[in-house]
């Protein structure tokens, strides 16, 4: 699926005791296309913009001006339960930092996204993203008893269950070693031979070497390299 | 393989003491409102019982036995007691203008020693002319009373066919009133013979306050209702000012008292009931506030994953409606325990006219408190449930990294 | 879990047992200084309280299974007859007013419905458990 952002901008308001509200763009007008088969590296420092350049694709952010089409079709003029339910379907997000619900345990955490909408979970995909990910021994744990490297891992085959079409990750690699840094590019780059459209937003520099097409973003403003 | 997941199940199971106290809380609330709702609606219906019961207007005994409040205590109070006063007086005070309906009453109370652990108060009437006693034991009993035959208030442990022995007189009890939750439940009802042979009885044993008393010629009460066009007090006027040595009290002043006391309970169990409520709304209020804002986090995870803003909240409200059915029906169960069983413990201990209401009654206050438990965990959640709803994903998990 | 019906099954069969005595005792003595029936009563449910509390610890202190099981049956039918005993197996007063039927009676009742459930219970769990060796 093509993931296609057209002039998206993203305004918010900061509110200053000394200089009362004023406003600031954290991504500026952009277009910015996400093709198939293709895993794209967004580099940038904190506070450039990236995040919200993700969100904003990812259908959970809406944006001050613009629009984010989805093979076409406007994202964000769909209804919130369904643009929720095409998230559901063909978005696979790693957000920042630890996202496992703590009365889960690790193997529920990845199944997750099949039970929200009551469907039958694929459980040999999720036995194979537990073994490609090394925490196929956790799967009865609780995320209390999981170190951060282990929660990013499991946030990512979260990620990856559904076989998304669209994978738009936040810092993946952020709580890993370099040996679980390279398995997880792997698999995004895996993910996107199969056909998958992958955005990585990270600012560290090894995952040039497995950028198809790489960006790079400065106070809001995205350029392409 | 895996189970299907219920979240709202998972989050209560995932932390057991919140859980419980949530449970325990909502379980107290819906506790104190239907203990509450059933203690004061017994009391109102005792108090309508005791009122009927009463059944005449106007009451005319001797003037000793007001001063010494005998008759309240024997009429409101289940006391054991008895005076006389001449039949003179009772022909004095039916010929006073204004007097309609008019019989006479006489009273003993058996001794401790005889069939019973306890003394019982014994009320004899007059089947010719009683219009106060009568209607109710027809309920029970079809026929007229023969001579040595009793009927016994419900709380009496004896039952049709028994004999009860009242200073050497046997007496067979013909029939068994229904509860009243008065004082009347507890005394025993004979025609005029046999109490005068009771009566008589008790003088020979020496074992009355009234010796030489014949009681061919005595009444302890007269009960009257106004005579058509005549007001209640101007009968009452009349007789305490034309007839000597007797009083006459209207029977609704007698269960003033009473009223004004049930009253006074039924507020205060209202306004422990508010209080209760008041603070358990607001710690549930709380709770389920503090419960969510410490898994924004997660719910903003659920919306990354596809949740959509109602699945959300109605994660959040159905957590707060399985709390307020377990603890309501918890609640419930509890207060049914404690009021149903110890009703009579409940009735000595606030010393007020006190009937359950019937079946029919109850359940519908208990499924009404239920209702309250249930809605009341809805309301509670539902702020947090909104707000969880609005929440911006972006915003908070954002919120981790800095 | 067993453990801890077990353990609550002994503190209401104790507190039945000291309850009846101090608590939700029957009528006191009459002016006369004599006992009433319903005194017969509540040293009848003490005694089979004493006996339910006595079972509870000997099955929580058991280890074969099948022996603690029988042990709660038989509370169980101890806690079932100890329900009948006032009013029914003996002799109360006469109004239902007094202490021993406003207070002993239904106190006794929901004791011996809660200690039946649990006796029950423990009963059925610990039958059913496997040998431990």
């Amino acid at each position: 699926m093509k993931l296609l952002a057209e002039q998206v901008s993203k305004e918010f308001l900061r509110e200053n005791r000394a200089k009362g509200t004023n406003s600031f763009f954290a991504v500026q007008e952009t277009d910015f296309a996400l093709e198939e088969g293709t895993l794209t590296v967004l580099m940038g420092r904190s506070g450039s913009g990236k995040s919200t350049l993700l969100n904003m694709l990812g259908g959970l952010s809406i944006p001050s001006s613009g629009r984010v089409l989805l093979d076409g079709n406007d994202l964000y003029a769909l209804p919130d339960r369904e643009r929720s339910h095409q998230r559901n379907r063909h978005f696979g997000m790693i957000p920042q930092g630890q996202t496992a619900l703590q009365s889960l345990t690790v193997l529920e955490n990845i199944l997750l996204p099949y039970s929200l909408y009551g469907e039958e979970p694929d459980a040999d995909r999720a036995e194979e993203l537990m073994q490609l990910l090394d925490i196929g021994s956790l799967r009865d744990a609780k995320p209390a008893e999981l170190s951060g490297g282990e929660l990013r891992r499991t946030a990512i085959a979260r990620a990856l269950i559904r076989r998304p079409a669209v994978i738009l990750a936040d810092e993946p690699t952020g709580d890993l070693d370099d040996e679980n840094t390279a398995a997880v590019f792997r698999l995004l780059k895996n993910a996107a031979g199969a056909g998958a459209s992958v955005l990585v937003v990270t600012h560290e520099n090894d995952a040039m070497q497995y950028a198809d097409r790489l960006y790079r973003m400065h106070a809001g403003v995205l350029t392409a390299e | 393989m895996a189970k299907k997941i219920s979240l709202p199940l998972r989050n209560l199971t995932g932390k057991p003491v919140r859980t419980a106290v949530l449970i325990s809380l909502t379980a107290l609330l819906t506790l104190t409102v239907l203990a509450g709702s059933i203690i004061v609606s017994s009391l109102r219906q005792g108090l309508h019982s005791l009122e009927a019961r009463l059944g005449a207007d106007i009451m005319v005994v001797p003037y000793e036995a007001t001063t010494k409040s005998r008759l309240e205590n024997i009429v409101l109070q289940g006391n054991t007691g008895y005076f006389y006063m001449e039949n003179a007086l009772y022909d004095k005070v039916a010929a006073r203008e204004g007097v309609g309906q008019i019989s006479a009453q006489l009273y003993l109370a058996s001794a401790s020693a005889g069939c019973c652990s306890v003394p019982v108060q014994i009320i004899g009437f007059d089947p010719e002319t009683d219009f106060t006693i009568t209607p109710w034991i027809k309920k029970s009993y079809g026929k007229p009373l023969a001579d040595l035959d009793i009927v016994v208030g419900n709380d009496l442990n004896a039952f049709v066919g028994d004999t009860l022995t009242f200073y050497g007189v046997d007496c067979r009890v013909a029939a068994k009133l229904d509860k009243t939750g008065t004082s009347f439940d507890t005394a025993v009802f004979t025609n005029q013979n046999t109490i005068k042979a009771l009566i008589r009885s008790s003088v020979d044993r020496k074992m009355n306050d009234f010796q030489k008393l014949d009681p061919d010629k005595v009444v302890s009460c007269i009960l009257i209702n106004p005579a058509d066009g005549y007001s209640v007090e101007e009968v009452v006027n009349d007789i305490n000012i034309h007839v000597k040595k007797v009083k006459a009290i209207r029977t609704k002043e007698m269960i003033s008292g009473i009223s004004e006391s049930l009253s006074g309970v039924s507020d205060i169990t209202v306004i422990l009931i508010a209080a209760v409520w008041l603070l358990g709304i607001v710690i549930l209020l709380l709770a389920f506030t503090m419960s969510v804002n410490e898994r924004k986090r997660e719910f903003a995870v659920l919306r990354v994953i596809g949740s959509s803003r109602g699945m959300l909240a109605s994660v959040v409200l159905r957590e707060a409606l399985t709390i307020g059915v377990i603890g309501g029906i918890a609640g419930a169960a509890l207060a049914l325990l404690i009021v149903l069983p110890f009703n009579s413990l409940i009735e000595t201990q606030l010393g007020l006219p006190f009937l359950l209401p019937a079946a029919g009654t109850l359940i519908a206050l208990t499924v009404a408190a239920l209702l309250i438990a249930v809605l009341v965990s809805a309301l509670a959640s539902a702020l947090s449930a909104y707000r969880i709803s609005r929440l911006d994903p972006a915003v908070i998990l954002r919120g981790d990294q800095t | 879990m067993k453990k801890i019906l077990n353990i609550i099954l002994l503190a209401v069969s104790a507190a039945l047992c000291a309850g009846v005595k101090l608590v939700f005792h029957a009528c006191p003595k009459t002016d006369a200084g004599m006992w009433m029936h319903c005194h017969d009563a509540e040293n009848w449910v003490c005694g089979l309280a004493g006996g339910m509390t006595l079972l509870a610890l000997l099955m929580l202190l058991l280890r074969n299974g099948k022996l603690a099981g029988v042990f709660g049956a038989l509370t169980a039918v101890c806690a079932a007859v100890t329900a009948f005993v006032p009013g029914k197996i003996v002799k109360m007063c006469m109004m239902d007013s007094m202490r021993c039927h406003a207070a002993m009676k239904p106190a006794v009742i929901v004791c011996c419905i809660l200690i039946v459930l649990l006796a029950v219970c423990c009963a059925v769990m610990r039958f059913t458990e496997k040998t431990e060796n």
